[in-house]
């Protein structure tokens, strides 16, 4: 189990980290979603006591990140954003290095391998050097590099980064199974269509937790009801009091009003020509993080 | 053939001046290196030795030994200690360092006998060089009248030899590295994809790279001239005139192998290897800067024939030292500018190849 | 749609050494189009980009852009489209202006035609007061559109965006597709490449690549009725699964 208490971290004048709060228990995916510079990154890296908190503390399986940093180490595997392998050293190569770094005893070594080979499917280019192997394949090889140690919890920040949509399906497959054989992930990812089916979904903005929940219920909480216009008039809209959420997108306005418009209210529009069509839009994650990003980020 | 756009060039050159003033830490680098590299090299390749401790033993006792003992002790290069002739005083001498040199005269004055610690070859040359020059100069009465004249250098100074030297090596270094780095660094960040993709002509890119540069080396190339003079007292006989158009040559030919390099490394690191490399080995070694190359074999004497810095050497000391006039240094510069041509159109040809088939 | 033709390929074809990157690729786009290109990394999509620019030369097969030949025509060409790739093209190291200045000038804009670009972007970009900040400053949303105003300053009829979206949010994501929706709208041909799945549906058309051949090429909604999916994103898996168990047998 991860227990977050009460972090908060800065850089200069840029807080981070804002008092984050939150359990992560053991055996699932949680997913960490939020814009850039939201402070994803700096909270994946004050778990794997990378960085300590300068409030507040986390503790993996009872330890203190800062105060048992090496036993804290053992257990976690962390795979940074855009992670780099050796590109001249062949598949093998790499994985044996992390053998070593993580001090596995020799003789575990050749089974673990033969198992990460059989997981990942990478044993026919065992011999292969990394920086010949597609997108995919480098992704596998990162994830079999940092899972040679048997960490309990995995770190990744931004995995799928630049990859295809068919070598991120075989990635999350791999993913999924860890988790059901307990271990624990913590991800952050740019592709809201992968997050929603995570276990848990932990959604950061300016630096502060803003919901920690399924994704169903994160959708479930989203406030209004969005709808589809197919209109022109963003600007009638747009200084209207009610309306708690206004995006054009390729000539249809999505909107939700904090208070619903009655059906003649939809008539009048109709009759005035101010909308051609209304349509009730189901909830997506990217609604609630343009709903969240209208009040807190700045372009 | 496609006509050069002006617009492009000075678009490419005005981009690149804003790089350099916008990196104002690495400006101070490009205008401090060579100078500390002056200061540096300078005083470590001074090669004049004061404080000569001679010691003289003098077995005629006649008026003619005292005035040839005189004539070291007025002179400040040397102190002078009286040595007994017994060879084991001597030995002990040198092993405790107390003299670098021992100067026998005999008895009957027909004959003198110069000792010099020998460990350091290079000091020994020097001492050797120094004691003779005293010899002959003083009013002596060496029964072998060697009179050497010194032209242009009379007083053997180090500095007449190695600060046109240092200016050919730190313009040539610091020109190469430049334009090195500058264009693989496009390479390195993605920007080069986009000039590609514009209508840029590969000319044009390597014309507009190499204009700011030209104007910063020619300044580094002042900068450490106008030092060169203050710090190691060197004359400059030439005119101001012919020493600008003459280094704006040189110049240009380190900053066409600059581009050169460029065209063929992939990263910035590469680059700055082998302008490195290729610029201070042979100018140090094949220019006639620290060797001189007539005690070369014929094979290194040719690959000189190639070394740049071989040319401005003589264009730099002509200036200098003989006050050489602009047609007289005519053969120098045609050399270097033909080099220029040269490696202007190899980096030319390769850039436009990699333009065309970039995968 | 209108029905003048912007990009034509027939039997395009480029190998390097004995590796086919693009196989025989047909392909109509039209003015005002925004046509997607997907596929793995490797499948020939950037090779496809680079001759469709002209920075690289076909092996064979017949392509015309903006009624100019590939082989015959590449300055022309290079003169009539705009070109932004992931890695954003600009100069992180120059102010925002010094940036717009030089593309300018590598396009030989002169020097009012440049003045009155840099004043339309401020407005547009609502960058005024960030004119003289240095672009590695600014933030990373504003920067890509900027990077696609430099890319535009020429007024090129086609513009061909590499993975454009690499590397930022969602909501900045959305607001630059309103950019090339209105860029579309304007009749400029959009070329986009997106490893986004969603964003394939913002397409008018899309053209799915798979080792060098293209193997689908309709609009979102067509591809997903024939291939009786929910997304493109599973339409994606489908077909390029099929494809490579195909391969293995």
């Amino acid at each position: 189990m991860i227990k977050i208490e009460s972090v908060s971290k800065s850089f200069g004048d840029i807080l981070a980290n804002d008092n984050i709060s939150l359990i992560i228990e053991e055996s699932q995916i949680v997913g960490l979603i939020g814009p850039d510079g939201a402070g994803k990154s700096t909270l994946m890296r004050q778990l794997c006591s990378l960085i300590s908190p300068d409030l507040g503390h986390i503790e993996i399986d009872g330890l203190d990140t800062v105060k048992s940093q090496r036993e804290v180490r053992t257990l976690v595997g962390y795979m940074p954003q855009r992670f780099s392998l050796y590109p001249d050293l062949t598949v093998e190569q790499n994985i044996l290095f992390f053998a070593e770094l993580f001090d596995v005893p020799i003789k575990e070594r050749k089974d673990k391998l033969e198992k990460l080979y059989k997981f990942s499917n990478l044993k026919a280019f065992s011999k292969r050097q990394a920086g010949k192997l597609s997108g995919g394949m480098k992704q596998k090889l990162a994830l079999s590099c940092n899972l040679i140690h048997t960490p309990k919890y995995l770190f990744l920040d931004e995995p799928t980064f630049g990859v295809d949509p068919v070598s991120r399906q075989e990635f999350w497959e791999l993913i999924f199974q860890l988790r059901d054989e307990g271990i624990t992930v913590f991800v952050s990812t740019p592709y809201l269509d992968e997050a929603s089916v995570f276990d848990k979904l932990a959604l950061i903005f300016n630096g502060r937790l803003i919901a920690y929940q399924q994704p169903s219920a994160i959708l479930a909480a989203f406030p209004y009801q969005i709808f589809v216009l197919q209109s022109t008039h963003y600007d009638y809209f747009a200084q209207m009091a009610n309306v708690v959420y206004l995006h054009l997108f390729n000539k249809n306005i999505n909107i939700a009003f904090s208070t619903e418009p009655s059906e003649e209210q939809w008539q009048e529009w109709l009759d005035k020509r101010i909308i051609l069509t209304y349509e009730k839009k189901k909830t997506t994650l990217e609604d609630v993080f343009l709903l969240q990003s209208k009040h807190s980020v700045e372009l | 053939m496609q006509i050069i756009n002006k617009t492009r060039v000075f678009a490419i050159a005005k981009k690149e001046f804003f790089h350099i003033i916008h990196d104002t830490r690495s400006l101070i680098i490009v205008f401090l290196l060579p100078l500390i590299q002056l200061i540096m090299f300078g005083y470590a390749l001074n090669t004049e030795i004061k404080n000569i401790n001679l010691g003289i033993s003098d077995n005629a006792k006649t008026e003619q030994s005292r005035a040839l003992i005189k004539s070291f002790m007025g002179s400040d290069l040397y102190h002078v200690y009286s040595i007994s002739n017994n060879s084991d005083d001597i030995h002990h001498a040198f092993l405790q360092k107390k003299v670098n040199a021992v100067l026998l005269i005999s008895h009957d004055m027909r004959n003198l006998q110069l000792i010099i610690d020998g460990s350091d070859p290079n000091s020994a040359s020097i001492i050797k060089n120094y004691i003779s020059q005293t010899l002959s100069s003083g009013q002596s009465i060496i029964p072998i009248d060697i009179r050497t004249q010194l032209l242009f250098n009379p007083e053997l100074k180090s500095s007449y030899f190695f600060v046109p030297g240092l200016i050919a090596l730190i313009l040539v270094m610091i020109s190469a590295l430049l334009t090195s780095i500058s264009i693989t660094r496009e390479k390195e960040n993605g920007t080069l994809e986009q000039l590609l993709i514009s209508p840029l002509l590969p000319l044009e890119f390597i014309l507009g790279k190499l204009l700011p540069y030209i104007f910063i080396s020619m300044t580094i190339g002042f900068l450490i001239l106008i030092c060169g003079l203050l710090l190691f007292d060197v004359v400059f006989l030439g005119s101001a005139i012919a020493f600008t158009i003459l280094s704006f040559v040189y110049v240009c030919t380190a900053l066409s192998f600059g581009l050169m390099i460029s065209t063929v490394s992939q990263t910035q690191m590469q680059a700055m290897l082998i302008a490195l490399i290729f610029t201070m080995m042979p100018t140090l070694m094949l220019s006639g800067f620290m060797l001189p190359l007539e005690s070369m074999p014929w094979l290194i004497r040719i690959i000189s024939w190639i070394v740049p810095a071989k040319y401005f050497l003589k264009i730099a000391r002509g200036l200098m030292i003989k006050g050489n006039n602009l047609t007289e240094l005519l053969e120098p510069m045609l050399f270097l500018l033909g080099f220029t041509i040269l490696l202007l159109s190899i980096a030319w040809n390769k850039f436009a190849k990699q333009m065309k088939e970039l995968k | 749609m209108s029905k003048i033709l912007s990009v034509y390929t027939n039997k395009i074809t480029k190998k390097f050494g004995s590796f086919t990157a693009v196989d025989n690729v047909d392909l109509e786009v039209y003015q005002g189009e925004i046509f997607g290109f997907l596929g793995a990394n490797g499948a020939g999509k950037s090779t496809m980009i680079r001759m469709l620019c002209g920075l690289l030369t076909p092996s064979a097969g017949e392509a015309k852009v903006g009624g100019y030949d590939v082989y015959k025509e590449s300055e022309l060409i290079k003169k009539s489209i705009g070109y932004m790739s992931q890695k954003f093209s600009l100069y992180n190291d120059l102010t925002v202006a010094e940036n717009i200045d030089f593309y300018g000038g590598v396009y030989s804009l002169n020097k009012r035609n440049i003045q009155e670009k840099k004043g339309e972007i401020a407005v547009e970009l609502d960058l005024d007061r960030q004119m003289n900040r240095l672009t590695k400053d600014i933030p990373v949303g504003l920067k890509q559109k900027l990077a696609l105003a430099c890319a535009m300053l020429h007024d090129p009829g086609i513009i061909f965006l590499d993975e454009p979206t690499s590397g930022v949010d969602p909501k900045v994501r959305k607001d630059f597709w309103n950019i090339i929706y209105q860029l579309s709208e304007q009749g400029k041909t959009v070329f986009v490449t997106t490893h986004f799945m969603d964003e394939a549906e913002y397409c008018h058309r899309l053209s799915i690549m798979h080792q060098g051949k293209i193997i689908a090429l309709d609009s979102p909604q067509n591809l997903k009725k024939k291939n009786e999916e929910n997304s493109i994103n599973d339409v994606f898996i489908k077909l390029i699964r099929s494809q490579i168990d195909a391969d293995y047998q």
